[in-house]
Order: C-alpha cells, then sequence, then structure tokens
C-alpha cells in the first residue's frame, strides 16, 4: 500500500516567512503614502477643503492598495498559502475587505466633500458634477457601488441569508470592481496623472496582482486538470451521508500532493460545473488513484453519490497545511472529529512512523458516523499504531464529560507534551483542544490546524 | 449553469457597454474637463510695478485682441522680453492643460506689463485648487519679471508652464 511513496512527487516548497510577505506589504504601504507627500499631499492642507481633498486622496490610495491586496490574497498562490495557510488566508481576506471598503468610501465623501466647499456647491450637485464631468469618474462611481454591495452581501447576517452560490456570484463583482475603479485612478487621480514614475508603479502593482490570479487561478489547475485528465472511477459509501469519491486520471504518479491536503473540483456535468468543492483526500496518494471523502452537509454533496462513472473532473490544488512536512517530531498525535477524520485517515496511512510514534484519536457522537474502522484498524495493526475511538454525545450516559480536555487526552496519551499533533474537525472543537493543549504546555509550533469552513 | 446566473451575467454585460460608451464633456467638446469658465484674480490693472525701464517699439495700441487658438501642450516659446509700446489688453493663446485649460490675459500700460488677468483656468479638482493658489504668485512673478519667464510655483508645475505659455502669446500679440 506505501511501497512506491517514496517515488511520488511532493508539492514544491517555498522557502519564504510570513514576516518577509508582511514586510514586502509594509513597504509598499509608507513607499505610497511617501509619494502622496512627494506629489504634494502635504501642501494642500492650507485650507479646510484641501484638508478633506487630501486625507481623501490618501484614503483612496490605501482602499485601492488593499483591494490589490485582496488580489492577492485570493490568488491562491502555493507561496503564500503554503506560507499561511488557507484558512488563515481567508480569514485575512474578509477583514482586509471591510477596511478595504470603509476606505474606499471615505475616499468617495472626503473628496466629494472637499470639491463641494472649494467650489461652494452643495453635496449632490457636486457629486453629480464629478460623475458627469470627470473621464473615468462614472465607471468609478459603479465601482464604488459594487464595492458596497459585496462588503453587504458578506456581513454575516447577509451571509446567512443567501445561498453560498449567490453571496460567491455577488463576489465576483468585485473583480469588475476593482476594473472600473482603475481609469479613475491612473488617468484622473492627481497622485498619478502629473507622475509618470507613480504611474508605472501602480500599474505594476495591478499588472503583479492580476497576473498572479491568472496564473494559479486559471492557467495553473488548467494545465494540471489537461495534463492528468482527472476522472471519477468509483464512488462509495462510507457511512450515513459520508461518501468516498475515486479519481482516476493520466500520470498520477507525477501529480504532487501530501496526504492532509485538499483539491479544489468541479465534475464537468452539465448541471454543476461551476460549483468548486473543497475535498481532502483520505488516504495516502499512491500514484493510481486519489480519494476524497466528504459529508453531506445539506447542500448539493448528496447527488455527488449518483456522480457517472468516467465524470471528467477539473481539478485546483492541492493545498493544505496539515502535512508531514511540519512535523518536527518523532512522535505525532492524530486527533479527528467528526468527518476531520479525512486528511488524518491519510496522515495515519503516509506519516513515516515505528511502532508506538504515531496515534490517533477519533472523535464521534454516534457509532455510525465512524468511517474507516476496518482500514484503520488494519492501519494501526500493520503500523504498530494506536487508534483511540471516543463515542458517545457529550453529556450522555456513554460520554459524560469532554474527552478531548488535556487532562483526558493524557490519560490516553502520557507523552502528549512531546508529541506533534495534528487536529481536524469541527472549528469549535479544534479551537477548544488546541487552546487547552497550549494551556497544558505543548508548544503552539508543534499543534497543527487547519479550518475548512471558509 | 443557474439561469439567474445567466440572467446576471447578460444584464452585466449590457450594463457595461453602457457604461462603456458614456462620453464625459471632456472626451467629446474640445473646451477641456471644467464646464464652468470662472475667471479668478485681480479683474483690473493695478498700479505700476517694478521698473525695468522702458520698453520700445512695435505698434498695436489698443488692438482688438485675437481669437485665441488652442496650441498643443507642453511647447513654451522660448521666452523674450516685453517690448511692446503703448497700451492695451492682450489675450493670450488657450492652453490645454492636465485638468483643463489656462488662457490668461495681459495688460499693458505704457508699454510695461502691468497687469495678468486669468480669462479661464480649470476650476475644479486639485488642478482648480492649484490654479487658484497659484494664479496671484504668477502674476507677480510676471510682472516683476516683465516677461512670461517665470518659475514654476512648486506644486504647481503643469499649472505654471501652461500660464506662462498662454502669457508668452499674449505678450507676443502686444509685441504684433
Amino acid at each position: 500500500m506505501t511501497s512506491n511513496r517514496r517515488a511520488l512527487p511532493v508539492p514544491r516548497r517555498w522557502s519564504i516567512r510570513t514576516r518577509e510577505i508582511v514586510a514586502v506589504l509594509i513597504l509598499n504601504g509608507l513607499l505610497i503614502g511617501a509619494m502622496w507627500i512627494r506629489h504634494g499631499g502635504l501642501d494642500q492642507l492650507a485650507d479646510p477643503s484641501g484638508w478633506f481633498i487630501a486625507l481623501g486622496e490618501l484614503v483612496g490610495l490605501y482602499g485601492g492598495y488593499l483591494a490589490l491586496i485582496q488580489l492577492v490574497l485570493m490568488s491562491r498562490s502555493p507561496w503564500l498559502e503554503q506560507v499561511v495557510g488557507m484558512d488563515s488566508l481567508a480569514a485575512a481576506h474578509r477583514w482586509v475587505g471591510f477596511v478595504c471598503v470603509w476606505l474606499i468610501v471615505g475616499h468617495v465623501l472626503l473628496t466629494t466633500i472637499g470639491f463641494a466647499i472649494a467650489d461652494g456647491q452643495n453635496l449632490v450637485v457636486e457629486a453629480w458634477t464629478l460623475l458627469t464631468t470627470y473621464e473615468f469618474m462614472l465607471m468609478a462611481g459603479v465601482s464604488l457601488v459594487l464595492f458596497i454591495g459585496v462588503a453587504v452581501s458578506s456581513v454575516r447576517v447577509a451571509r446567512r441569508h443567501l445561498a453560498y452560490e449567490t453571496w460567491h456570484g455577488l463576489h465576483l463583482y468585485a473583480y469588475l470592481a476593482i476594473a472600473l475603479g482603475l481609469g479613475h485612478q491612473l488617468v484622473t487621480g492627481s497622485d498619478f496623472a502629473h507622475d509618470p514614475l507613480a504611474w508605472d508603479y501602480w500599474a505594476g502593482l495591478y499588472v503583479i496582482a492580476a497576473g498572479l490570479i491568472v496564473a494559479f487561478r486559471f492557467v495553473e489547475p488548467l494545465v494540471v486538470s489537461v495534463r492528468h485528465q482527472f476522472r471519477v472511477v468509483n464512488v462509495e459509501d462510507e457511512g450515513p451521508g459520508v461518501i468516498s469519491i475515486y479519481l482516476g486520471g493520466r500520470d498520477l504518479d507525477q501529480f504532487a500532493i501530501r496526504a492532509g491536503q485538499f483539491v479544489i473540483v468541479r465534475f464537468l456535468v452539465r448541471d454543476g460545473w461551476w460549483r468548486g468543492h473543497p475535498f481532502s483526500i483520505s488516504a495516502a496518494p499512491n500514484g493510481r488513484w486519489l480519494r476524497l471523502t466528504v459529508k453531506d452537509l445539506g447542500g448539493d454533496t448528496m447527488s455527488m453519490a449518483s456522480l457517472a462513472i468516467d465524470t471528467r473532473v477539473y481539478l485546483e490544488g492541492p493545498y493544505g497545511l496539515l502535512t508531514g512536512a511540519r512535523r518536527v517530531r518523532r512522535r505525532v498525535l492524530l486527533i479527528a472529529g467528526g468527518i476531520g477524520i479525512a486528511p488524518l485517515r491519510a496522515l495515519f496511512e503516509e506519516l513515516p512512523a515505528g511502532p508506538g510514534d504515531l496515534t490517533l484519536v477519533y472523535r464521534a457522537s454516534r457509532p455510525t458516523d465512524i468511517v474507516f474502522r476496518d482500514e484503520l484498524d488494519h492501519l494501526a495493526r500493520a503500523r504498530g499504531a494506536v487508534v483511540h475511538y471516543l463515542i458517545g454525545a457529550r453529556g450522555s450516559r456513554a460520554m459524560p464529560a469532554d474527552p478531548l480536555t488535556a487532562a483526558a487526552l493524557r490519560q490516553l496519551v502520557p507523552d502528549l507534551r512531546q508529541r506533534e499533533v495534528y487536529l481536524c474537525g469541527p472549528t469549535p472543537m479544534m479551537e477548544a483542544v488546541r487552546d487547552g493543549l497550549r494551556a497544558s504546555g505543548l508548544p503552539p509550533g508543534h499543534i497543527h490546524f487547519e479550518r475548512f469552513e471558509f | 449553469m443557474p439561469k439567474r446566473a445567466i440572467t446576471a451575467l447578460i444584464t452585466t454585460v449590457i450594463a457595461l457597454v453602457l457604461l462603456l460608451s458614456f462620453k464625459t464633456p471632456a472626451d467629446s467638446g474640445a473646451a477641456g474637463g471644467a464646464p464652468a469658465l470662472v475667471s479668478i484674480g485681480p479683474g483690473s490693472s493695478i498700479g505700476p510695478a517694478s521698473s525695468s525701464g522702458p520698453l520700445a517699439g512695435g505698434p498695436g495700441a489698443g488692438d482688438s485682441p485675437t481669437p485665441p487658438g488652442t496650441r498643443p501642450p507642453g511647447t513654451t516659446p522660448a521666452p523674450t522680453k516685453v517690448t511692446a509700446k503703448g497700451s492695451g489688453t492682450f489675450t493670450g493663446d488657450a492652453v490645454q492643460e492636465q485638468f483643463g485649460v489656462i488662457q490668461v490675459q495681459a495688460t499693458m500700460t505704457g508699454g510695461k506689463l502691468t497687469a495678468v488677468t486669468v480669462v479661464q483656468m480649470p476650476t475644479r479638482g486639485r488642478s482648480g485648487f492649484i490654479s487658484a493658489d497659484a494664479a496671484p504668485i504668477l502674476e507677480s512673478e510676471a510682472i516683476a519679471a516683465q516677461s512670461a519667464s517665470i518659475d514654476s510655483v512648486s506644486g504647481a508645475t503643469y499649472t505654471s508652464e501652461a500660464y506662462a505659455q498662454s502669457l508668452q502669446s499674449a505678450l507676443d500679440h502686444a509685441k504684433g
């Protein structure tokens, strides 16, 4: 089962560090501010209208900068994803997104107020004049409306009332918003109109951000999908509401992926090709097929049980940091909650380990929720590893107390603090276990987890 | 693809085509982006400024100003000393600047440049403020130099250049 593992390629690892990325972002931020000052940003502070306009410019510049950062965050650039993780990127994207839209709104308000004061006009008249007499300004106005729409649709209350696909569809308008805002910035914007250097610099930023999106969201997955010709070769029931989809393809022994990672797949069927599904691989890569295991979370996962054999698959990835690459210690503890078993099942198979080095704790509410039981028992016997099944709803007779507190875990795994820990499960469970382990003295650098709700 | 997505896509494309076909007056008209023409700066000739000697030559007292023609921006002619004799107002060319048109009028009294009046200038945007701030400075510089050979006001390079260019053509008219 694992004999040919060493021959399989693993994804390239980038030696970039978070602090280097942050340094580049801050440096560019300072550069933007410096250019604004060089262009006379501060000279405008002579009168009240100048204050509004100066601040409006500054806020607009940083709003535009954050919009570009947003593109980079969502570009699925491997160097970024491998350093930060898709879950943290998504969290950052959300945060940066709201700040970005607030800055853009601030830019519009401040600039309009400033011009209105200078012209002695009321705000509405001034806004109308700006929109209709300045080149690219109407486009910028539409851009503003789109930005606000995207932000509003992403507020938690709205998200709850919107289908994922509606929200995602609305989110695509952010690309349009950025494109429509480009003209007013580079042509009308006073920081650019008179300075070829600033113009080139900003055009360069746009090209880089757009280039990363095109390269890693479109070209790379297309190349990978065409090269490997992924197809559904088998679909199996694993338990109530849980199915495994087996993907075959060409030269799969050349497809670089590791246990613990996930891919985003699109099944190329008439009714659903537009939908991307992030699925973890649940078996170590073997060069012949990939197994994706998914739980029916309502929605449309269930219709996958009826996926036709031979359905073509468009695949993006692999992504994910929950791999053996981050392991430093010899002894490993895997903690799975519910369907979180999928990536850990693959790690349980792939991670090199001597007898006694590998322990899996698998938590589920009901006995029927346990999947891969035969496989796990078999792997444990073959590898000299240990599996603990912790079954029962919390508070029930079978499970009166939380079995995943640090103290309870130490009962099961006495050398807990000397282990590398991989966690996967519902976010609240992961957070609780992580906090418990940290409090019990396990260094944070040895606790690995990735949220899958993004 | 769901019907709603197709509807949204088509609507978006139509809206986009409409939006891109919108032309600002700046694109279609010749007079630049600023819709209103406002004259800024001192309206009448103020008393004599610095003395740089009597200026000789040229007819053209009471000349009617030549109709302004727009000169391609960025070609500032070499400044020459004012050599016109007599008095009158001379309107310079309208010079296209980044955000609009700048045009000035030179007032000559006894062969001396005594005032520069702004006929038109961008009124809005940062350029508008720069122009409004820069105009009095540029005027006093021109009167001091008795020519269009004036230093750029810092932060208003483009305005200054266009101003100088328009003033130069006004002085050329005065010279005949």
